[in-house]
């Protein structure tokens, strides 16, 4: 599914290697966390995948497009089989929720009744079926980060990557979003989220790869990494309104 | 994307950056109208050229008592020397080239003089014989005058041979600076035009970078991001040429037909035919420039 093999990256601006010989395999239907101080390469690697941007050498295999070689002009429509979640929702705040997720079928091209029926789908699936013509700013963070969930999976990506989803919000309102991350993973698309805060990392029980200065120090599945959480938070059901 | 939703992004683009667009369509307006000014005055003074050229004449201008000692030696030119240059105009050499000509006496010529200058008072110190006896040469090709110099420069009783198209390359000259100065102006508002589109386009992408930048995530083709900004510069732009063919219009049919043309009787002018006959340029040269522009600089922009 998506493959990074050796990869190295330095920055212009940077001293020394953002990304230093970096390996990573994620299988079709995982769900893993990157995790890692600010500055770590967590979010460059993330960038490498949307092929925002490339390595300097090694190869970044993803959705069996190597995107080393991919031709700029195969690039958007590479882009259209993932979703991309931001820490900063990245909403426009003149159009409403419906249109901000239907926007972004919009300018793909899809169809009026692709669009009319996947919309309203994606956003009962993400619980704000009731409020499709509130403006942005009419909503909560969690609920804002709900339409940017809604926005990213709308066009029926085969994997997300969020780019820490929760970094704005309280910790109940994370444990919102990350429920609704876990059934959108539980649907089968492969999630990938860098993030930094523990909790949330411990609460899932999820693979958790931990980058430090542009290197894996620590590749873990959930037994492994558990035995040092003493207190796993559960999500709760009541959490989740809509059945996926 | 579809055309309803590009276009809809054009106007939400132009709508708020109204005064930028503004400035776009006045500054197309006046340097295309001086591109069109340009283009006008070629034209009139090939008109001009055509008309004049056409009935030009070459005078050979014969010695009278009073020329120059210098070029008429021997004083007023004789019977024979006039017969001499009447032959040589029959001549095989001459006549092929000559469509025809006729003779002015001294007393044709004070006729003409006088009601020319009737009301001055030269007249009263002027006699027939001061005024030079001459023959004025119709040419098949006013280009060949040459030939006519040529053949009389010099020849005894000839004072001067004067092509009369030597006037009009000076109004020529005149018309024709006119008509540079016009496109100088028009390339210095042409380069600003195109800095401006391509500086207003910059900005109403800075002003929309967080929908480019959805477009982009969600894999937006690089052609549907940039056409809408491209349409707007189109769209000013050919707004601004439209009004600069307005104002060529209003230009050759009030200012030159009204002001200009009773002044100069005998001239033809150019006018609405040939301002729309330009005016097609003027709109796709108009569209052209702002599409380089905007283009180049939407794509230099998203590059970075």
């Amino acid at each position: 599914m998506i493959k990074l093999d050796n990869i190295s990256k330095t920055y212009k601006r940077s001293h020394g290697l953002a990304l230093d010989g970096i390996s990573l395999e994620v299988q079709r239907g995982e769900f893993v966390f990157l995790v890692g101080t600010s500055g770590s390469g967590k979010s460059s690697l993330l960038r490498l995948m949307l092929r925002e941007e490339r390595p300097d050498s090694g190869d970044v295999l993803v959705l069996g497009e190597n995107l080393q070689r991919m031709p700029r002009s195969r690039v958007a429509k590479y882009r259209r089989r993932l979703g991309v979640v931001f820490q900063d929702f990245r909403l426009l705040p003149s159009k409403t929720v419906y249109q901000n997720v239907a926007f972004a079928l919009e300018v793909i091209g899809k169809s009026k009744g692709f669009i009319q029926s996947a919309v309203p789908d994606v956003l009962k699936l993400v619980g704000l079926d009731q409020k499709t013509d509130r403006y942005p700013s009419e909503l909560s963070g969690g609920e804002q980060q709900r339409v940017a969930v809604a926005r990213a999976l709308v066009n029926r990506p085969e994997v997300l990557l969020a780019d820490e989803p929760t970094g704005n919000l309280d910790p109940e309102t994370s444990r919102e979003i990350m429920g609704l991350l876990e059934r959108i993973n539980l649907s089968g698309t492969t999630v990938i989220m860098a993030t930094h805060d523990r909790t949330i990392v411990d609460s899932m029980g999820k693979r958790v790869v931990e980058i430090s200065a542009g290197k894996i120090i620590r590749d873990q599945s959930q037994a492994g990494y558990r035995a040092h959480n003493t207190e796993p938070i559960q999500i709760s059901p009541a959490d989740e309104g809509s059945e996926l | 994307m579809k055309i309803g939703l590009i276009l809809g992004e054009m106007w939400a683009g132009l709508r708020s950056n109204i005064a930028m667009a503004l400035s776009i369509v006045l500054v197309t307006f006046i340097s295309m109208t001086f591109v069109g000014v340009a283009a006008l005055l070629q034209l009139q003074i090939n008109e001009m050229k055509s008309y004049w050229f056409d009935r030009a004449q070459v005078v050979v201008y014969l010695c009278t008592d009073y020329s120059s000692e210098l070029v008429c030696p021997a004083g007023s030119a004789t019977q024979e020397q006039k017969d001499s240059v009447d032959r040589v105009l029959r001549s095989q050499g001459l006549a092929p080239y000559v469509a025809d000509y006729y003779f002015e006496s001294h007393d044709d010529a004070f006729k003409k003089f006088s009601e020319e200058f009737s009301d001055s008072p030269a007249l009263s110190f002027i006699s027939p014989e001061q005024l030079n006896e001459a023959f004025w040469v119709n040419l098949v090709d006013p280009e060949r005058s040459d030939l006519i110099v040529e053949s009389f420069s010099g020849t005894p009783g000839v004072e001067e041979v004067r092509d009369q198209r030597g006037y009009l390359d000076q109004i020529f000259a005149f018309l024709n600076l006119g008509s540079l100065a016009a496109a100088a102006i028009a390339a210095v508002m042409l380069l600003s035009a195109t800095l401006l589109i391509a500086t207003t386009i910059r900005l109403s992408a800075f002003s929309r970078r967080k929908e480019i930048g959805i477009m982009r995530l969600v894999g937006a083709s690089n052609f549907s991001i940039q056409i809408p900004f491209v349409l707007e510069g189109v769209v000013a732009a050919s707004i601004g040429s439209a009004l600069a063919v307005v104002g060529n219009i209003y230009i050759v049919d009030t200012l030159v037909a009204q002001y200009v043309a009773p002044q100069l009787p005998f001239t033809s002018f150019v006018g609405v035919d040939q301002a729309l006959s330009i005016a097609p340029y003027i709109l796709i040269s108009g569209v052209i420039l702002a599409t380089l522009a905007s283009a180049v600089s939407i794509r230099r922009y998203l590059k970075n």
